[in-house]
């Protein structure tokens, strides 16, 4: 059993390298002028501050020990001097253009500095493995990078919002195997009659309903019956559990919802599978009563799958927590996600796709470890 | 000597005599009493493709115009599903966004069924290292939330201004009138680059279910009896695999329809999208989430809509294959 463990640890190696890979290589993909988008999205801050840095460097090269220290003239100097440069090379004469000219190339010049600190942030100066493997070495030290806007840094936002994500998680979880497993046993047991007809219709409806239609219902019809709002604010668990549960349980219940109807069908064929089985006929023939046969024996053995099952629906729940984190304002993993695509912050979106795609790695293994030791028929090779 | 009597049984004759049309046509019939809801699935695909195509004809108004006297009606005879906060009426934008769903539908189902087959039917056939290998890279391709991976691809390909990716863009933000003018090329970039995301992400588990069923089909004799006679691989996959495995490729792009117009509306709904032309889940975000709770119908419409499509594609999709591929059962 360790030895396979061991050997499934050291083939997570690779995927894992390849998923970095892949998630690199999309935003490789981007065309040249997307940096030149985020710096017209930019505060002004920013850049006057990076032309000052482009004179700092400047003023280093001439022999200034602390550029912050150097004279004023000196800097105005070196300031002319780099906007006649780029005077000179836009093809103009920097002896009579006009301020207005040498106003535009001192901007010209500080976005051009802005864009290049922004790319070789991301690791846009290197080529593709360079960019990677920068990436990922820092990334084993537990470095995830900064923001772009703002070099705010990002494993400390992922911190604050890894908990958030698995509460909600885990309250789907529970609620889909409650909503599933008495449903879909009840099915199996009473196959081909309406009831089982309906339950099968009902998971289908489960699993078309978007979860945004149903989660803007809840919210509207909570208003309209019982002059209900949910909190505006999130608080953490620890601080204000009451507060939590209000904004988190309804959530938790739709995800449960989406779940609910993937596992509701495999229940049910599980328990059928189970049911056609000798030694089910066997403890009928003994006189067992119908609750001692389902529950003693049936259901103990088709759970075995469905429990493995619920392991690999983990990316389900991922995924279907963005949309109820976004309605519900709840500050998770997901809702990062979505903030960092619509404000194109690149390092963001690779932190979390990473550390996202390391959950759901492990959780198959943990699905197959499990697997292995409660079915012994499993061959560990 | 009576001459030997070779005629068939007149019930067989009768069946095989009859020209293919009504043959399929029974068969259709057939399908639809045995198995209603699938049968509600197929009536669903025939209506969101037709109003799709003929959008402009059954729409009752422009569904970009907006008529600041008349906002947030409720629905009536003159706009059948009431108007919106701009005064846009409800129905036409509806109408408007089956040609995204449909477009988008089609397209994803298409482009994923291309490249599964491709992954699936290589992989399974050649099997060893080569399967080894391509099967370690879906690996990698599921181990992201599909979401994730769409979003990721949507917003990396329609960034950029101007040319962008392949010179597809973002397209222009607000652009000619729909009823008029060229619909199809103004909202061609953006649907164009929410169907590559969607067809390759979902090609992953795709590739993996027609891979199974190209190893069972594989192990069949009639397999073996074509390499036994020299045929080479391209027409062993094509001529005796390919065609065995169809039934599962009809069912899968059924239920990928559904999957795909859920993604569609899902990141419609994100904002991140086909934003330049009325979509249903476009319809349901921003302003219409605020006025939900006086204005229900506002989100009953496109909510149905949406439910409505995709539960019809999933009923099909099961019905399809309770009739095509038993083989199937319980997979999803």
């Amino acid at each position: 059993m360790t030895q396979y463990i061991i050997r499934r640890l050291i083939l997570m190696i690779p995927t894992l390298i390849g998923v970095s890979l892949l998630i690199i290589f999309f935003l490789r993909l981007l065309p040249g002028d997307a940096v030149d988008i985020l710096i017209s999205q930019t505060e002004v801050q920013g850049i006057s501050e990076s032309f000052k840095s482009l004179v700092d460097v400047e003023l280093k090269k001439q022999g200034f020990e602390d550029p912050g220290t150097a004279p004023r003239d000196a800097r105005r100097a070196v300031e002319n001097q780099l906007i006649d440069a780029r005077l000179k090379s836009d093809g103009l004469d920097p002896a009579t253009a006009s301020p207005d000219k040498r106003n535009v190339a001192r901007n010209d010049l500080a976005l051009q500095e802005y864009g290049d600190v922004i790319r070789r942030r991301v690791g846009l100066d290197k080529n593709f493995i360079g960019q990677w493997w920068s990436w990922i070495s820092n990334a084993i030290r537990g470095d995830l990078g900064v923001t772009l806007i703002g070099s705010r840094p990002i494993d400390a936002e992922l911190q604050r919002r890894i908990p958030v994500s698995t509460q909600l998680g885990l309250l789907g979880m529970v609620f889909g195997v409650l909503i599933a497993l008495p449903t879909g046993i009840v099915s199996a047991v009473k196959q081909d009659s309406w009831v089982d007809y309906a339950m099968r219709s009902a998971a289908i409806a489960m699993l078309a309903l978007p979860s945004f239609f149903l989660a803007t219902l809840v919210i509207a019809l909570a208003g309209r019956w019982f002059d209900y709002s949910f909190p505006i604010f999130y608080k953490q668990l620890w601080d204000d559990p009451k507060t939590n549960m209000e904004l988190v349980l309804i959530p938790g219940f739709i995800l449960g919802i989406g779940l609910s109807g993937t596992l509701l069908r495999l229940t049910r064929a599980q328990m059928l599978e189970v049911l056609r089985q000798d030694y089910i006929r066997t403890a009928r023939a003994k006189g067992l009563g119908a609750r001692s046969v389902i529950f003693g024996h049936a259901v103990r053995n088709a759970m075995i799958p469905v429990i493995t099952i619920i392991g690999l629906q983990v990316p389900v729940l991922i995924g279907g927590s963005l949309v109820l984190e976004q309605i519900f304002g709840i500050p998770g993993i997901a809702q990062y996600l979505l903030v960092s695509i619509l404000n194109r912050e690149f390092p963001a979106i690779i932190a979390i796709n990473m550390v996202v795609a390391v959950v759901i790695v492990a959780s198959n293994l943990i699905v197959d470890i499990m697997y292995a030791y409660l079915d012994p028929r499993v061959k560990l090779s | 000597m009576a001459a030997l009597d070779t005629s068939l049984p007149e019930s067989f004759m009768r069946s095989s005599d009859a020209p293919r049309y009504v043959k399929a046509g029974k068969g259709v019939l057939r399908f639809f009493r045995t198995k209603p809801l699938g049968g509600f699935g197929a009536l669903v695909l025939v209506l969101i493709m037709g109003v799709g195509a003929f959008s402009p004809w059954i729409a009752t108004h422009d569904p970009n115009v907006a008529d600041l006297n008349h906002i947030l009606e409720g629905p009536s005879s003159a706009h059948w599903f009431g108007t919106d906060f701009n005064g846009r009426d409800y129905f036409s934008r509806i109408v408007f966004g089956c040609q995204v769903t449909a477009m988008v539908g089609l397209g994803t189902v298409i482009l994923t069924a291309i490249l599964s087959l491709s992954v699936g039917l290589m992989s399974g056939y050649f099997g060893g290292k080569f399967d080894f290998i391509i099967q370690r890279f879906v690996d990698i391709w599921l181990s992201f939330p599909a979401i994730f991976l769409i979003l990721t691809l949507v917003a990396v390909l329609q960034s950029g201004s101007g040319g962008g990716f392949f010179g597809l863009g973002r397209g222009p933000e607000v652009g000619p009138n729909p009823v008029n003018g060229d619909w199809f090329w103004y909202t061609f970039p953006r649907t164009t680059i929410v169907i590559l995301a969607l067809g390759v992400v979902g090609a992953g588990g795709a590739s993996r279910v027609i891979r199974s069923a190209v190893l069972g089909t594989k192990a069949f004799p009639y397999v073996e009896a074509a390499i036994v006679v020299g045929a080479n691989h391209p027409r062993i996959i094509l001529k005796h695999i390919l065609p065995n495995i169809m039934p599962t490729v009809i069912v899968l792009a059924t239920i990928q329809l559904g999957t795909a117009i859920l993604a569609e509306a899902t990141i419609s709904f994100l904002g991140v999208g086909v934003t330049n032309f009325p979509t249903w889940g476009q319809m349901l975000s921003g302003r219409t989430r605020e006025l939900a709770e006086t204005h229900l119908y506002l989100v009953v419409f496109p909510g149905t809509a949406i439910f409505l499509a995709v539960f019809g594609f999933n009923m099909l999709g099961d019905a399809l294959r309770d009739v095509l591929d038993p083989r199937l059962r319980g997979t999803r």
